[in-house]
């Protein structure tokens, strides 16, 4: 009898068991992103799981913080800024940094760690403006970051960093709402709805904002007559920002179909089908090289290289997956991905290996890039 | 094939999201539709419960309890040979217990799949959703909000003035798996040890189950905890349409334990034992005196322990 009643109650125990490893799980995928990723002057700076590294020719600059904090999860890309590096976390902070050697200059803590930022701050004419998902814009006045100059309240999340143009700031938020703020109060001086929620950047061209939208749609917000126009219709829902390139729109949208428009007169220019075999999505962002071809990267790892007239010049696969947008640093690419055999890969404008990055898992120390050396040239 | 499982659920679910726009009004109408689903289910196992009831009080089968009470073995032999020629299946009523397993399983993960954070996991959405069905563009981002509660996160109500949160979806949970437990108990199959068993199963369901749904209520997300709470109150509403409600079950602090005595009584041995009145044709509940004066006789502890009955008896 005793046993039998044991039995029921390692039922019952395993049952709950299993439903609590459910939502283990889903937390784990809900806790994590793809890295975040910028380049300056030669060095790209890269936040993934718990720490922010910088990394130039394939060697670690510095890592940050010097010791594993696992408390801490930075996917933002960090934003580069007059000498430091702004990093945001999941727990609601913004980590400020030395550029050069990653040692911790200042930390901006926003409300309850249990929000996060998602996007990456956005910097400009003296100010800093972060994104919250704790429901609040904060702006900080790049000289003084013990508190915010002002805090406007959004009912939405913000996954997309915000851009400042002419002293206001651009937003787009998840509820399909693209807002202008005020950059010195951050009052909002205009909201419009957008065609479904931006996923990807803003971009800034010739004094308009390009966008695309998971309602498959391209846009742009014309800041001298605040009015939003469709550009085009793709296909599928698009997540990755639109290229702009002289005067030609390209964007691929999430079934892999790749597609250019004039703007002058909104024609289709060309337009091509990328699908991959295994039907992966386009998220990153489509880069132009200094070559003046274009690379896009599928989700699966997969990098294609057209011409500016949509003829495909090359094609290879890297073993991960790559959401991250590529940055240009010299004569290469340079793509981070998940989960790979590497953080980062290097690639020539013609996609032959240039060199690669591999995380350390040893404990490294702020600047000193030969404790942790991992790469290969 | 188990994500394929999750993903229908999923886009059903999303796809009420889609017509009413409030996530919580969809887990709760989304919940409806799997009872009604499984009703038939549920129906066949409320009328075989009460066939196994009618049957353990039948001349036949308290003869054969009788005959066989000392070999066990037979007597297993005999109830089997018995339930088939009665047309009486022992093992229904634990199927849709067994069918809600995976439903419950497969909508927490669609919960939480739906109600996403991170920008991966709405690229793990939009993988996920049919396109032929929905358009991920139409409806996201989902509204997790419904009352005072964020459907993907464990539910607390926070009052001012209180530096805590009260767990109110949880005491209800408790509070109405504790109901449905007590209302919906029913006789215990077979005869004898198992009689006992059954009885003991049935209180430690008594105790175990709302605290461990509640547990699941306090810790998991609150999409959930309200299907547990609309999928007891649709359970009790069904036993109730259908009449078998055991009202007395609800008596705090005397717990009518009639309902497990059927096994007890071909032993016709002693007091803490239902003699002739048990082997009348009505049922249990519907004779409240007779019911009554027999629980009087109980000690519920000899469903604890079959052996203290034994030591009450020779007192």
């Amino acid at each position: 009898m005793k046993n039998r009643k044991l039995v029921y109650l390692v039922m019952l125990i395993a049952f709950s068991m299993i439903l609590s490893g459910c939502a283990g799980n889903s937390a784990l995928n809900n806790a994590v992103s793809w890295p975040g990723m910028t380049e300056e002057s030669g060095t790209v700076y890269v936040s993934y799981t718990s720490s922010v590294q910088a990394v130039a020719d394939g060697k670690l600059v510095w890592k940050y913080p010097a010791e594993p904090d696992k408390g801490l999860m930075f996917f933002a890309s960090p934003l580069v800024e007059d000498g430091k590096v702004y990093a945001a976390t999941y727990q609601n902070e913004v980590h400020v940094l030395d550029q050069k050697t990653g040692a911790l200059l200042n930390k901006i803590t926003l409300g309850s760690n249990k929000n996060k930022i998602l996007a990456s701050p956005a910097a400009g004419e003296g100010k800093l403006v972060i994104p919250s998902n704790d429901g609040s814009i904060y702006g900080f006045d790049l000289n003084n970051l013990t508190s915010p100059v002002w805090t406007t309240k959004h009912p939405s999340e913000i996954w997309v960093q915000p851009l400042i143009f002419e002293n206001k700031v651009y937003i787009a938020s998840l509820d399909k709402q693209i807002h202008v703020l005020d950059l010195e109060s951050g009052k909002i001086l205009k909201s419009q709805p957008s065609n479904g929620a931006v996923m990807s950047d803003l971009i800034l061209s010739d004094g308009k904002i390009y966008f695309t939208t998971l309602g498959k749609d391209v846009s742009v917000y014309d800041p001298a007559t605040d009015e939003i126009t469709s550009l085009m219709t793709a296909q599928n829902e698009i997540w990755a920002s639109p290229l702009i390139v002289d005067d030609r729109i390209i964007v691929a949208d999430m079934g892999g179909n790749i597609s250019c428009v004039d703007l002058t007169d909104g024609k289709s220019v060309w337009a091509l089908n990328a699908t991959t075999p295994d039907g992966a999505d386009y998220i990153a962002n489509p880069v132009a090289l200094d070559n003046g071809n274009i690379l896009f990267i599928a989700e699966n790892g997969d990098l294609l290289v057209y011409d500016i007239d949509g003829k495909s010049v090359n094609v290879r696969s890297a073993n991960g997956k790559m959401m991250t947008t590529p940055v240009i640093v010299g004569d290469s690419v340079i793509t981070a991905m998940i989960p790979g055999d590497a953080l980062l890969r290097a690639y020539t404008f013609d996609l032959k290996e240039d060199w690669w990055y591999a995380e350390s898992t040893a404990t490294s120390t702020e600047n000193t890039p030969e404790v942790t050396e991992t790469s290969t040239k | 094939m188990w994500e394929s499982f999750v993903n229908i659920f999923l886009n059903v679910l999303l796809y009420i999201y889609k017509l009413i726009g409030n996530f919580g009004v969809a887990i709760i109408l989304f919940t409806i539709l799997i009872k009604l689903v499984i009703y038939p289910l549920m129906r066949k196992q409320i009328k075989s419960s009460t066939a196994m009831m009618e049957l353990n009080k039948s001349p036949e089968y308290l003869e054969m309890m009788e005959k066989y009470k000392d070999n066990k073995e037979k007597l297993a032999e005999e109830q089997m040979k018995l339930y088939k020629k009665s047309g009486v299946n022992p093992t229904a009523s634990c199927l849709p217990t067994l069918v809600q397993l995976p439903i419950i399983f497969a909508l927490y993960q669609a919960i939480i799949a739906a109600i996403v954070s991170t920008p991966l996991g709405m690229l793990d959405l939009t993988k996920r959703v049919n396109p032929a069905f929905l358009q991920i563009g139409d409806i996201f981002p989902i509204n997790p909000n419904f009352l005072w509660m964020n459907l993907g996160q464990p539910e607390r109500l926070h009052i001012p003035g209180l530096s805590f949160g009260i767990p109110v979806l949880a005491v209800l949970v408790i509070i109405s798996t504790w109901m449905q437990t007590k209302l919906t108990a029913q006789p215990a199959a077979g005869g004898g040890d198992q009689g006992g068993s059954g009885a003991m199963m049935t209180g430690m369901m008594n105790i175990y189950m709302p605290v461990l749904m509640g547990f699941m209520a306090y810790t998991l997300a609150s999409g959930l905890s309200l299907y547990f709470l609309i999928s007891n109150l649709f359970t009790i509403t069904q036993y109730a349409i259908e009449g078998k409600l055991n009202w007395k079950a609800m008596k705090i602090g005397k717990p009518d334990f009639s309902a497990f005595t059927g096994s007890q009584s071909p032993k016709q041995t002693s007091a803490p034992t239902r003699t002739a009145s048990k082997s009348s044709s009505a049922p249990a509940s519907s004779s409240p005196a007779a019911t009554d004066a027999v629980e009087e006789k109980i000690d519920y502890r000899e469903f604890k322990n079959k052996k203290k009955p034994k030591k009450k008896l020779q007192q």
